[in-house]
């Protein structure tokens, strides 16, 4: 069953990549919500504060590797342990520089992650992922 | 009367006395005759023996002889044996310390290589770091002049406008680059060797460059091809390179001629890809295999990338191969290479 989707969770220290990217999405619809987070552990924090179906949830996150303190490798082992009822409702696409193979390799060794796409996200790779995964 | 009878008696007892002597002097005489012959046997013996033990002793001081000249003879050969196990024995010592000191020089050479390898290894992944690092801000500047194509054109006057394409050229470029660089540091990082038939390999090639193969007119011919273990999906990438190159520099007006040859020079296989094009200047044959070294300064920015050729000479270096060039401006050119297949079949 593939949900509607309204909130995007970006992951990524970088604010010039973020600001980019926020416009590609809101291209494709102006109505979705765009969090930026700077950090895993922002991100993680912010997913352990919320309430499944109370709160404002992200039905999709894009996540950068490489940033400083908690990386997205990290940030997923932490997810995991995260509420599976929430692992079930959000999308989780790896975005990052990287279009190396062991990074890619190693992206598909979480069942939960759905995608690798290298940046930048474009209006045209986000309208893929909403026919992909949205209604 | 008395007297006479005495007398008798007397004449008697001595004649008794007489034969009695004779008796006993002849008994005395055959005793002796015995005596002197049993002597004489046993003297005989004695000689006998004597002469025997002479003899033997004889035969016993000539083997004695024998055996000592004999033995002298071994203890010469022993003496002679001991020199040549000093001998031996030395040079063992010397070729002993020879390996050690052979073996100090690998122990050096070792830990040479062992930096080496290392230096290598930082370099290769500076590269990648480098090439990686660099990615992002240069993405920045491209987001950022969509953002301003997209949203602000209107408000730039016409020479502004004409200094945001060059910035926009030269970051497509420099991301052209830094992808090359990047793919160049990690050429082979994943190499797998595989049995190919080149032949098939070359066609694959040239069925994917179809478009530009009929879109010049190329004619390209292709003589028997060995089957070869090399590390496939590299040495597809020297044909490829190598035959766009040929199509890519050809003579305005003269469709490109391409003939690719191999040949078996003792144990290695050698390549040939000749073209009919423009030719290189005899002074660039060396520096045309180096990164990034474009002798035609196009204004086709994105064409000539320059790393083709050094793609080529990093993928034969793998193969433990040589290439090489050669040319004469206006006619044409040969690219050489060889490869020395890691067990040929």
């Amino acid at each position: 069953m593939k949900n509607k989707l309204t909130c995007i969770m970006l992951v990524d220290d970088d604010h010039n990549d973020n600001f980019f990217h926020e416009r590609e999405i809101k291209k494709t619809n102006p109505s979705i919500i765009v969090i930026e987070k700077n950090t895993g552990l922002e991100a993680l924090e912010y997913l352990k504060s919320k309430k499944v179906d109370k709160d404002m949830l992200p039905d999709l996150i894009f996540l950068d590797i490489n940033m400083p303190g908690m990386n997205g490798w990290d940030f997923l082992q932490e997810y995991e342990q995260l509420d599976k009822e929430l692992q079930s409702r959000v999308i989780i696409i790896m975005m990052t520089t990287s279009d190396n193979d062991d990074d890619i390799a190693r992206a598909k060794t979480w069942s939960f992650v759905s995608d690798y796409i290298t940046k930048p996200l474009t209006e045209e790779i986000m309208k893929g992922i909403i026919k992909k995964y949205f209604d | 009367m008395e007297k006479r009878k005495n007398l008798a008696e007397l004449i008697l007892e001595n004649q008794e006395l007489a034969s009695k002597i004779l008796i006993a002097h002849q008994e005395l005489a055959d005793e002796l005759i015995k005596a002197k012959k049993e002597f004489s046997f046993l003297n005989e013996e004695k000689e006998k023996q004597v002469t025997e033990l002479i003899s033997e002793n004889k035969k016993m001081s000539q083997d004695l002889l024998l055996a000592h000249q004999e033995l002298a003879l071994q203890n010469k050969e022993i003496e002679k044996r001991a020199a040549e196990l000093i001998i031996a024995n030395e040079e063992l010592a010397f070729q002993n310390k020879e390996m050690e000191k052979r073996a100090a020089d690998l122990i050096i050479i070792n830990k040479e290589l062992e930096q080496y390898a290392h230096a290598n290894k930082e370099l290769k992944q500076f590269a990648y770091i480098a090439s990686h690092e660099l990615k992002e801000p240069l993405r920045t500047i491209e987001n950022f002049i969509q953002i301003i194509n997209e949203d602000s054109l209107e408000k730039l006057d016409e020479k502004t406008v004409k200094y945001l394409r060059t910035i926009d050229n030269s970051t497509k470029r420099m991301t052209i680059l830094i992808n090359s660089l990047l793919h160049f540091s990690r050429l082979g990082i994943n190499k797998k060797l595989s049995n190919v038939d080149c032949k098939e390999i070359i066609d694959s090639v040239v069925s994917d460059l179809a478009a530009i193969i009929k879109s010049s007119n190329a004619t390209i011919e292709v003589s028997e091809m060995p089957k070869l273990n090399v590390y496939e999906i590299e040495f597809r990438q020297i044909f490829q390179n190598l035959i766009s190159n040929a199509i890519k520099f050809h003579k305005k007006g003269s469709p490109p001629k391409i003939q690719i040859r191999s040949e078996k020079i003792n144990e290695n296989y050698r390549f040939s890809v000749s073209d009919n094009g423009i030719g290189i200047d005899p002074t660039h044959f060396d520096r045309v295999f180096d990164i990034f070294q474009r002798l035609h300064n196009t204004e086709e920015v994105f064409e000539g990338k320059g790393i083709g050729l050094a793609y080529c000479k990093k993928i034969v270096q793998m193969h433990e191969g040589e290439i090489w060039v050669e040319s004469e401006l206006g006619k044409g050119s040969t690219f050489y290479f060889t490869i020395f297949p890691i067990s040929s079949v």
